[in-house]
C-alpha cells in the first residue's frame, strides 16, 4: 500500500491567521489528494510523531507569530529540531503558554529524543497577523495561501516522487 | 540578609518570593516570610484573570451548562460535567440507566488515567530524578516516557470512544447519553488498558521507591466515599474527622472566601478548624477500602499508606494507585458492558437547587445551581479543588520550608516546587520554572 504522507494542521479555525493551514489544504491539488493524508490537529500531539513508522515522513503546517505576515517559511523538521536545543543549551527555549501545549519546536525535539532521531519531513509555515477569536485572515495572510499551499505540495512531492505528481516542483 | 536591631534583641527576617509561575492554567505567585527562622508567611498568590463561568452560564439550560463547565479545564473536563450532570438529575428526580451509569464511570477512568499519566511522568517524577523538566528526563528515560505518552493516550482515547473527542468530550447529557458507544468500538481499545494496567502496577513500584523528603502533619482530609465503589462521580463528602454529608451538601459543612492576593476564590470549612486537603492521599485514606483488589494490591506491596496520609510527597504514590485502579475497573466496566436499553432517559426541569460533588482527578469538586421556572439558569457555584487546596499549600509550605531555610537557594527552591506540585495544582505546571527571589529585609 502506498504511504500517505501525513499533512498535520495545526492552528485553530476561528482565531484569524491561525487558520492559515486549514486554509490552504483546501487549495491543495487534486493530484495531490491521493498521495496525502490531511490531519487537522490544532495542536500537534507528540505521540503523531512517534506512531509515524521509522523515517517515514510528515508535513506540518501552522502559522507563526513573529514572521511578517503572509511570509512563508519553509524548513526541514530536523532544522527545527536543532533551534530548539540550541535555543534551551543558550537558555533560551520559549516557555509553553499552558500546561497542555509545548511549543511546536519542543514537541519536535521531545519526538526526536525519544525517537532517536528527528522526524523526517518539513515544516510549512505562514507569517500571522492576527490570532484573535473571531476575526477573519488578515489580507496578507489571505493573499499568501496559494504561495502556502504550493509549498506544501512542493514539500510533499520533495518526500514522495515528485516526478508522479506533474507541475508540482520541488524545494532543495 | 539585613538584621534590624530592637532595644531586645536582633531581629532577623527573610522574605522569600516567588513570583509570575508561567507554563500554567492560571497564574501564580509564592511569598515566603521568615522571621528568626519560624515562617510567619506562605502566600499562594493566584493572578489568572477571572473566568467568569459562573456568570457565563447563568441563562442556560442543564444540557448547555453540560457542555459549557467542559471548557473550564482541558485536563478534568468530564468532572466538571459529572458534578452539573448528576446535580440536575438529582434534582429532576432522573435515573438514568445502570449501563449509563457505568460508562461515566468508565469516562471518569479515562480522565484519571490521562491526567495522573501526565502529572506523574512529566511534572512530577522529573523532581525526584533531578530532571529539570518531563523533556529533559526523556533523554535518559527515553522508554519511560514513551510509555507514559502512551498510558495518557489510552486515557485520551477512552474519553474519545465515549465523549466524541479526547478534550472537552460532548456526549453526556442530563439523563445519560446522546451516544453510547458499541461493545465492538470498547473491546478494541481493551489492550491498550491491559498494557496501560501493567504499566500503572509497574509505576507504583517505580515511584514507591523515589526518595521522599522529610515532612510530616496531621492533616484533615476530604474526599467523597461511597459504600460500594471508589469514589468518582456518588458518594458521600467525609473527613477525617466526622463530617460525613450527601454529595450535594457540601455548604453545610464549608464556605468560599475571597483572600488577599488571589484571584482564586479559597474554601475553608465552617467549623472554625479551616484547612483540609483534598485529592488522591485524601481519597486513598479516606477510601481505600473500595479500591480494585489490584490497586489495593499495589498499594499494600509499597507499605506506604501512613506515609501518604502524613507526607504530602508521597502523594505521587497514591496517585500511581490510583492508576491501577482506573485501568483496572476500566477493564472490567468494559467486560461487562452492554449497550444501555435506554441510552438517554427522558426528564423534567423543575425549579430548585441542583447541587452535586464528584472526584476530580485534583479531589472533590462542587457544584450548585439554581434553577428558574424556566429551565435555565439563575445562579451557580463551582468549586474546584485547587482553589479548596490552596490554603493546605499554604499551610504545608510553612511546614516545609522549615526544612528548606538551610539548604542552598537552588536546593530550596526545587524541595518547594516538588511540594507545590505534589498537590497537582493547575498552576502545578508553571512550577517547573518558579523563580525563587530571595529579598533580604
Amino acid at each position: 500500500m502506498t504511504y500517505r504522507v501525513p499533512i498535520f494542521v495545526c492552528g485553530e479555525p476561528a482565531r484569524g491567521d491561525d487558520a492559515a493551514g486549514f486554509a490552504a489544504v483546501d487549495l491543495l491539488p487534486g493530484l495531490l489528494r491521493d498521495r496525502v493524508e490531511v490531519v487537522p490537529v490544532g495542536q500537534l500531539d507528540i505521540l503523531l510523531l512517534l506512531d509515524l513508522p521509522a523515517d517515514a515522513p510528515c508535513v506540518v503546517v501552522d502559522a507563526v507569530a513573529g514572521l511578517p505576515p503572509g511570509e512563508v517559511w519553509v524548513r526541514p523538521l530536523a532544522a527545527l529540531v536543532d533551534r530548539s536545543r540550541a535555543l534551551n543549551a543558550a537558555g533560551r527555549a520559549p516557555e509553553p503558554r499552558s500546561s497542555h501545549e509545548l511549543p511546536l519546536e519542543q514537541v519536535l525535539d521531545l519526538a526526536a529524543t525519544l525517537r532517536e532521531s528527528p522526524p523526517a519531513g518539513t515544516f510549512v509555515g505562514i507569517g500571522g497577523a492576527c490570532f484573535d477569536v473571531g476575526t477573519p485572515l488578515s489580507a496578507r495572510v489571505a493573499a499568501g495561501l496559494p504561495e502556502l499551499a504550493a509549498e506544501i505540495a512542493a514539500a510533499v512531492a520533495a518526500l514522495t516522487d515528485p516526478e508522479a505528481i506533474p507541475g508540482i516542483g520541488t524545494r532543495a | 540578609m539585613s538584621r534590624a536591631t530592637t532595644s531586645e534583641k536582633v531581629v532577623d527576617e527573610r522574605v522569600y518570593e516567588v513570583h509570575e509561575l508561567t507554563r500554567v492554567e492560571g497564574e501564580g505567585s509564592l511569598r515566603l516570610r521568615v522571621k528568626d527562622g519560624e515562617v510567619v508567611e506562605a502566600r499562594l498568590g493566584i493572578f489568572e484573570t477571572p473566568r467568569y463561568f459562573e456568570q457565563l452560564v447563568v441563562g442556560r439550560t442543564p444540557d448547555e451548562v453540560i457542555d459549557m463547565v467542559a471548557r473550564i479545564c482541558g485536563i478534568c473536563p468530564v468532572a466538571y460535567q459529572m458534578s452539573a450532570a448528576h446535580g440536575f438529575e438529582d434534582l429532576f428526580g432522573v435515573r438514568i440507566d445502570p449501563q449509563s451509569r457505568a460508562l461515566r464511570r468508565l469516562l471518569y477512568c479515562g480522565e484519571w488515567i490521562e491526567s495522573h499519566a501526565l502529572h506523574i511522568f512529566l511534572l512530577h517524577a522529573p523532581d525526584f530524578l533531578g530532571y529539570e523538566s518531563g523533556i529533559a528526563m526523556a533523554a535518559d528515560h527515553r522508554g519511560l516516557v514513551e510509555q507514559a505518552l502512551r498510558m495518557k493516550k489510552a486515557g485520551n482515547r477512552l474519553i474519545t470512544i465515549l465523549g466524541g473527542r479526547p478534550i472537552h468530550p460532548v456526549s453526556v447529557r442530563v439523563g445519560g447519553w446522546s451516544r453510547v458507544p458499541r461493545i465492538s468500538e470498547l473491546k478494541e481499545h481493551r489492550a491498550a488498558l491491559e498494557e496501560a494496567l501493567a504499566f500503572a502496577q509497574e509505576t507504583v513500584r517505580l515511584v514507591a521507591g523515589f526518595p521522599m523528603p522529610a515532612f510530616a502533619r496531621e492533616p484533615r482530609l476530604v474526599s467523597l466515599r461511597h459504600a460500594a465503589e471508589y469514589p468518582f462521580n456518588d458518594g458521600r463528602i467525609v473527613s477525617s474527622d466526622g463530617i460525613d454529608l450527601p454529595p450535594g451538601s457540601w455548604r453545610t459543612a464549608f464556605e468560599e472566601f475571597q483572600v488577599e492576593g488571589s484571584n482564586a476564590l479559597h474554601a475553608r470549612s465552617i467549623d472554625g478548624k479551616g484547612v483540609y486537603l483534598l485529592g488522591p492521599s485524601a481519597r486513598v485514606v479516606l477510601a481505600g477500602e473500595q479500591l480494585h483488589p489490584l490497586a489495593k494490591e499495589a498499594l499494600a506491596s509499597t507499605g506506604m499508606a501512613e506515609l501518604i496520609r502524613t507526607n504530602i510527597y508521597a502523594s505521587i504514590v497514591a496517585r500511581a494507585v490510583e492508576l491501577v485502579h482506573a485501568c483496572a475497573e476500566a477493564i472490567d466496566i468494559i467486560d461487562a458492558y452492554r449497550v444501555p436499553s435506554e441510552p438517554l432517559v427522558g426528564w423534567q426541569s423543575r425549579p430548585g437547587i441542583a447541587a452535586w460533588a464528584t472526584e476530580a482527578p485534583r479531589g472533590l469538586l462542587f457544584h450548585r445551581y439554581e434553577v428558574d421556572e424556566a429551565g435555565r439558569i439563575r445562579a451557580a457555584q463551582i468549586v474546584p479543588p485547587t482553589s479548596q487546596n490552596q490554603a493546605a499549600i499554604e499551610a504545608d509550605l510553612v511546614v516545609a520550608a522549615k526544612h528548606v531555610l538551610d539548604l542552598p537557594h537552588a536546593e530550596a527552591t526545587l524541595r518547594l516546587e516538588q511540594m507545590i506540585r505534589s498537590y497537582d495544582p493547575c498552576i502545578s505546571c508553571a512550577t517547573h520554572f518558579l523563580d525563587l527571589r530571595i529579598e533580604e529585609a
